[in-house]
């Protein structure tokens, strides 16, 4: 019995080992080895945020006026953070969003940056894009009148926001990273006289 | 007793027997040589890595990735075989990690993976297509071609041993190889944004089997 057993492994030995020296599994052969680690592809970042011009917490309440009559203004500021990596080069406009046409049609807008005016005219037209740097922001102050005089806005109201939006093209270059912040408006005429 | 001298005496006759028989039947004739310039050397396999120019290997470090002119680029490493014997050059990825690094507010809108690092949860590996070019004179055309997603690794290998084959260096010989990645501008969103993909490439150099 034992003799059988030990004739059996025998065998598996020798069966092994005519296996191990064909299949070449057990050649000593020489290897080296060259590693490039951290190989590292990152991806950049694209963002930025309108804060209060005073303190710079986030702001998405902007115009809210009452009462707002011919030759009468309010002054909102913000300012736009670049909180990304890349530079970034945006747009303003403006769209209604609840209100009477016409009213939101008579409102006049002026946008100033560096105390400089970049744009002025009716709030639904705006049109007004800058580019900021890595860690640049950039101060906006934004002038709105009403210059017309018309009755028939009296009691009127508009609902508007400002859509601050990143430009998908630069220069020709695409790009796929995109932000957009948005600043809501509230605007309600008050009540004038023609002639009065 | 008796018979223990008769035993003891025939232990002593044959020892001395045996040392008469040692001494008488030594050959007294005697020549030998030495050859003094045999020598066992074993042969040495050796690879040298650099850059195509010469100067110390650099690791692929992009850090831009979505930047107009970043979505392409490559990196050419050279092989030198500075051993005495022939060898079999092979090429693979390991270690391949997409992190996602968090999320910032535009990719937290389109992104529910935001852990940081995020072993594993980064896209950006899925949008990048990796080639491999060996200039050998044999393949014009990339051995490699996988994209950079988690659980790719292993295409590298692969394919390098299906389209490649075996790449023999000889002692003293060079080769380049070239890995390049690009990617599809409208290929990827935000969603991407601060991701990165991290790999180690791994160059083998084995004996040739006798």
């Amino acid at each position: 019995m034992l003799f059988s057993k030990i004739k059996q492994a025998a065998r598996l030995l020798l069966a092994t080992a005519v296996i191990l020296l064909f299949s070449q599994v057990t050649d000593a052969d020489l290897l080296d080895r060259e590693e490039v680690t951290a190989n590292t592809v990152r991806a950049t970042t694209l963002d930025f945020s309108n804060r209060d011009t005073a303190n710079e917490t986030g702001k998405s309440l902007f115009f809210s006026v009452q009462g707002l009559i011919p030759t009468g203004f309010q002054v909102e500021s913000v300012r736009v953070k670049n909180e990304g990596e890349m530079a970034v080069s945006y747009v303003l406009a403006a769209t209604q969003t609840a209100g009477d046409a016409a009213f939101c049609n008579a409102l006049q807008l002026r946008v100033l940056s560096d105390w400089q005016t970049e744009y002025s005219g009716p709030v639904l037209g705006l049109s007004f894009g800058t580019t900021m740097l890595a860690a640049e922001k950039s101060d906006l102050v934004f002038v709105l009148s009403l210059d017309d005089s018309n009755a028939s806005l009296t009691n009127d109201t508009c609902a508007f926001n400002i859509v601050v939006t990143s430009q998908g093209v630069v220069d020709g270059e695409t790009i796929r990273f995109s932000d957009e912040e948005i600043l809501q408006n509230q605007v309600t005429a008050g009540t004038w006289s023609i002639g009065g | 007793m008796k018979e223990h001298k008769v035993i003891q005496s025939i232990f002593v006759i044959s020892f001395t027997l045996a040392i008469a028989g040692y001494t008488l039947t030594q050959s007294l004739f005697r020549d030998s040589e030495t050859s003094d310039t045999g020598q066992f050397v074993v042969g040495t396999l050796d690879m040298d890595l650099t850059a195509e120019n010469g100067t110390a290997a650099e690791s692929i470090t992009v850090t831009n990735f979505g930047e107009p002119g970043s979505l392409t680029g490559g990196k050419t490493w050279k092989i030198t075989n500075v051993g005495t014997l022939p060898g079999e050059l092979s090429m693979s990825v390991v270690n391949l990690v997409n992190n996602e690094n968090g999320c910032n507010e535009p990719e937290a809108l389109v992104d529910g993976t935001c852990e940081n690092p995020g072993t594993g949860q980064g896209e950006l590996g899925a949008v990048i297509t990796a080639k491999v070019f060996l200039d050998d004179g044999v393949h014009p055309d990339p051995v490699v071609i996988s994209t950079l997603a988690p659980g790719t690794e292993g295409n590298f290998a692969l394919q390098w041993l299906t389209n490649a084959g075996v790449v023999a260096l000889p002692a003293g010989d060079s080769v380049e190889i070239e890995l390049t990645w690009s990617s599809d501008v409208n290929s990827f969103q935000n969603e991407i944004q601060s991701d990165s993909v991290i790999f180690d490439a791994v160059f083998d150099l084995e004996q040739v089997a006798i």
